[in-house]
């Protein structure tokens, strides 16, 4: 034994190494016990990963994040201490270069490492915060990037890179300041590369506000096992929100101009909030994946539909955000203004802490979009909430606010005042977030005249919302928030509560998982077994896709909702992606518009060209050559090719396999125009393309038939053409709207007219026939599936009857975008859901396919 | 002088009349977290601030109003504690 000590030590002091420790850690990590509770938190972690994946909850860049730190989690649990922060530090800058590639990745890790260098140094020289603000002033100019600006500058950082560049530093080089300069936080190089490039960031442009000194002080603060188990709950609790998230988004959303009664209000206002589980729900997931590297951080919602009092949402909801306002404006200002009176200071640190929110959400909108928007909902929302929490504040400070270490006694009045409370609140939050959600003053408008139609079963229902979640907040609205500060996390300290815990989030893992690979099979009831297919599909709901589409024609500049996946795709897009082609030109003394002829460009990043008759298309003779058959298309920007280059339409692909032998017989002219809606393709129909002498006109429609049906009515009639249609003046007057009386906008047109619109467009396709057939030419009807279609729309049935009514053959490309999966794939851009090329060639193929299967081309053998 | 145990003790028992007036006063242990635990909100702390403040002739500075130092009452003792032994 003495030998061996001897001969230990020997070996020992030879190499300066003690073993000891070593052995130590071997025998606590590699004990028995503990592994198999750390294979436990392997497997819920493979399971939620799955469950990511096969939902298709988040973006292609977050799953392979998350791939990437499940990966990285057991090799770094086995790290030395030392090295850990190293290891995630190395982690979270290979997800960077993986999710935006070297040259992106290249300039966002430098850029960020000049910040982190200024805020290191400048944060305790004098005039130092002052330099970094000046620092961070010119950043903001290449972001606003203005014509003035060399291009090598305004070129110099990728657009993509902007959103995360600004979501990594915004508010955390702030935090990183501070706390350096009042020495509050250990500094070093890891733990500011783990700090600002923490590894999910890089994927989320929203991000929590994660606190320098909370981020230092709870790093391994806690037996690791716990540290991993709350986060792998808090990864279920975030999959199991954005689920619902998703729920309410594509089936429950009612849009505005869809509201009728106080019940549409109430369901308008209800799901408008519920959207914020977006937020919540990727929070708890990225704060519970940086749980898997140690990082022990507390809850960032805590049941804020549960709040009982203003203040009580304002500290339930986006947390770090309230601590981080707390930290950096109210504390400072209370301190500095409280020779004023206490009473004072707290009211003026208060209106001045949301006054903050309301500028840094504006602050964060610029570095995501690159506009500082001044909306007046912001406004109202946040010094609305300001005031009234004031309110609270200097109520609770004259009345005191009841708290116990033990549990609350309860008695009737207590529960009655608290349902009360809860519903109240509930409700207050609701009519604030819907000003806030809603910044057009007619939609506002709208919703108050339609909260005057109620009946009673309708005020029960409503009532009871508010109510129920009134009851809810009896048996879970006093729960502690989860903290994790120091001390023990209370529901898992013992081997019983890990396991619980455990199994628990195991077995609802599983079930996800299992449902999404098969619905059917695991889920008996069909309709709830379609629901669960069709919440896998990623992408918008109807409302968004029209106000996408419409977006492109107009400058859709109020999309300030953060939980909207509109802004969401805005925030990607570079600033100068565009809208319509950069061609087109409304007729003189019309309100029909077209492609300048002999154009050629750039447009999305593709190449396109117009010929010398304003198609986007290559060029064709006025007159049609002998023996050929021509084909004259038209429809909106997916048919145009928006977003592709020329050559990659799918009109030009089918007029490529029609001409397989290569003898030119056909011609496919391409007509199609960005924001046709069916006024214009008639117009079109009418008015263009009779002069080429078309052997088969195809009016190509799309699940936004009848929502379109009526788009560009005011334009109609403002410039006097509401005459040439008399089925649009017969439905105006049908709704009660006098055709020659005072200009209506664009919206009442559309929202009183909407249940007109079959009738309308089966009278416009009438004519179309009629035109046609006047002039020789076949009329065809092109039933067009575009990549947000995951489903057969429902419309394509209608238009189909209303076609076949008016003697118009009907061609259905539905099916040719089937194979794909992943229909964002089909997207031109993830923040633009045109057809890209791709999808293109697809439909190009089903169309040839389809007019030769319907006889409206002959077949080479035929010819 | 005062030391960390009797400093701790006039904080308990502020926060036992101010805070949690009807509290077992056995319930608030020294390690009890206060701000963490809800106890103390951000009002409540400056509250807290300004009697320890006025009582031992301190002066607590705006980061120094954290969870580092007034979570809880130890954390408030020590704190104290050292602005009295050094109060520059």
């Amino acid at each position: 034994m003495a030998q061996s000590r001897r001969t230990s030590a020997h070996a020992g002091g030879r190499l300066g190494i003690s073993t000891a420790p070593l052995r130590a850690w071997i025998a606590r990590e590699l004990a028995w016990g503990r592994l198999v509770r750390l294979a436990a938190v392997v497997l819920q972690v493979a399971l939620l990963l799955g469950a990511v994946r096969f939902w298709n909850l988040e973006t292609t860049a977050f799953e392979s994040v998350f791939t990437l730190a499940a990966a990285g989690f057991l090799l770094h649990h086995f790290l030395p201490a030392r090295v850990r922060l190293p290891f995630f530090g190395l982690l979270s800058i290979g997800s960077v270069l993986t999710v935006f590639g070297p040259r992106a990745g290249t300039i966002l890790l430098a850029l960020g490492l000049a910040f982190v260098g200024l805020g290191h140094f400048l944060s305790r020289v004098r005039l130092g915060i002052g330099i970094l603000l000046v620092a961070g002033a010119m950043l903001a100019m290449v972001r606003l990037s203005p014509g003035w600006l060399p291009l090598e500058l305004r070129t110099l950082v990728p657009g993509s890179v902007w959103p995360i560049l600004g979501s990594m530093f915004m508010f955390r080089l702030a935090l990183y300041a501070y706390d350096r300069k009042h020495g509050t936080a250990p500094t070093g190089f890891w733990r500011a590369i783990a700090y600002f490039f923490m590894l999910p960031n890089v994927c989320c442009p929203l991000f929590p506000v994660v606190d320098y000194q909370t981020f230092c002080r709870n790093h391994y603060n806690d037996d690791p096992l716990r540290i991993y188990q709350v986060g792998v709950k808090w990864i279920l609790r975030g999959v199991v929100q954005l689920l619902l998230y998703r729920f309410v988004y594509m089936r429950c959303m009612i849009h505005v101009a869809d509201v009728k009664d106080a019940l549409d209000v109430g369901q308008y206002m209800l799901t408008t909030f519920l959207l914020y589980l977006k937020i919540s729900g990727l929070f708890h997931l990225v704060i519970g994946m940086l749980h898997l590297y140690g990082f022990n951080l507390p809850e960032t919602h805590h049941l804020y539909l549960l709040s009982n009092s203003f203040t009580d949402f304002w500290r339930r909801i986006n947390i770090y955000w309230k601590e981080f306002i707390t930290k950096l404006v109210f504390y400072p200002l209370f301190f500095r203004w409280r020779r004023m009176g206490d009473s004072r200071a707290v009211v003026l640190a208060t209106l001045a802490a949301f006054l903050a929110t309301w500028l840094l959400h504006s602050y964060q909108w610029f570095w995501i979009r690159g506009t500082f928007p001044v909306v007046w909902s912001d406004l109202v929302f946040w010094f609305g909430l300001g005031i009234v929490v004031v309110v609270n504040v200097m109520w609770e400070q004259r009345r005191g606010r009841p708290r116990t270490l033990r549990k609350a006694t309860r008695t009737w009045r207590t529960e009655i005042g608290l349902v009360l409370r809860v519903a109240g609140t509930f409700v207050a939050i609701c009519v604030l977030w819907t000003i806030w959600s809603t910044p057009r003053l007619d939609e506002i408008r709208l919703l108050s005249d339609a909260a005057t139609r109620v009946t009673i079963a309708q005020a029960v229902l409503l009532v009871s919302v508010p109510l129920g979640l009134g009851v809810a907040a009896l048996a879970l609205g006093r729960r502690a928030r989860e903290h994790t500060e120091g001390a023990r996390s209370r529901a898992l300290q013992s081997a019983s509560g890990f396991w619980s815990s455990a199994m628990r989030v195991t077995a609802a893992a599983a079930v996800l998982v299992l449902i999404a690979r098969q619905p059917a099979r695991f889920i008996p009831q069909p309709a709830l077994a379609a629901l669960a297919s069709d919440l896998r599909v990623r992408g918008l709901n109807r409302a968004d896709v029209e106000e996408l589409h419409r977006g492109y024609y107009e400058d859709l500049g109020d999309v300030t909702r953060f939980d909207n996946e509109l802004w969401r795709m805005y925030g990607l897009a570079p600033k100068d992606w565009g809208k319509e082609m950069p061609t087109l030109s409304v007729r003189p003394n019309s309100f029909i518009y077209e492609h300048l002829p002999n154009r050629r460009g750039i447009h999305k990043g593709a190449a396109y060209s117009t010929n010398s008759y304003g198609m986007r298309d290559r060029e064709y003779t006025l007159e049609k050559p002998p023996g050929a058959l021509r084909i004259a298309l038209f429809g909106a920007s997916h048919d145009a090719g928006s977003g592709v280059a020329d050559g990659q339409t799918y009109e030009a692909v089918a007029e490529s396999l029609l001409n397989v032998n290569g003898d030119a017989g056909f011609q496919m002219l391409n007509f199609a125009t960005d924001g046709y809606c069916p006024i214009l393709k008639l117009a079109c129909a009418e008015e263009r393309i009779p002069a080429f002498q078309p052997d088969v006109a195809l009016w190509v429609a799309n699940s936004f038939e009848f929502a379109f049906t009526f788009y560009k009515l005011e334009e109609v009639m403002k410039h006097g053409r509401l005459t040439d249609y008399p089925f649009l003046v017969e439905a105006m007057r049908q709704e009660g709207l006098d055709p020659k009386g005072a200009p209506i906008p664009q919206m009442t047109l559309e929202r009183r007219l909407a249940r007109r619109a079959p009738e309308v467009l089966g009278a416009m396709l009438e004519r179309f026939a009629n035109a046609a057939r006047s002039h020789g030419t076949r009329p065809v009807v092109v039933l067009a599936e575009y990549p947000i279609d995951a489903k057969r729309p429902e419309v394509f049935d209608k238009v189909e009857t209303l076609a076949i009514r008016a003697g118009i053959d009907v061609v259905d490309l539905y099916g040719a975008l089937s194979e794909v999966h992943d229909r964002e794939s089909l997207w031109v851009a993830p923040w633009d859901t045109h057809t890209n090329a791709k999808g293109h060639r697809l439909l190009g193929q089903r169309l040839a396919l389809g007019l030769i299967d319907r006889g409206l081309v002959p077949t080479v053998a035929n010819r | 002088m005062h030391d960390e145990t009797s400093i701790a003790a006039e904080v308990k028992e502020f926060i036992l009349q101010e805070f949690l007036p009807e509290e077992d006063p056995s319930e608030l242990e020294s390690a009890t977290p206060l701000i963490t635990a809800g106890i103390l909100d951000s009002i409540a702390t400056l509250k807290l601030v300004a009697f320890v403040e006025k009582r031992f002739g301190i002066a607590v500075e705006a980061h120094e109003a954290s969870v580092e130092h007034l979570n809880t009452i130890a954390d408030i003792a020590r704190l104290v504690r050292a602005k009295l032994g050094n109060p520059a």
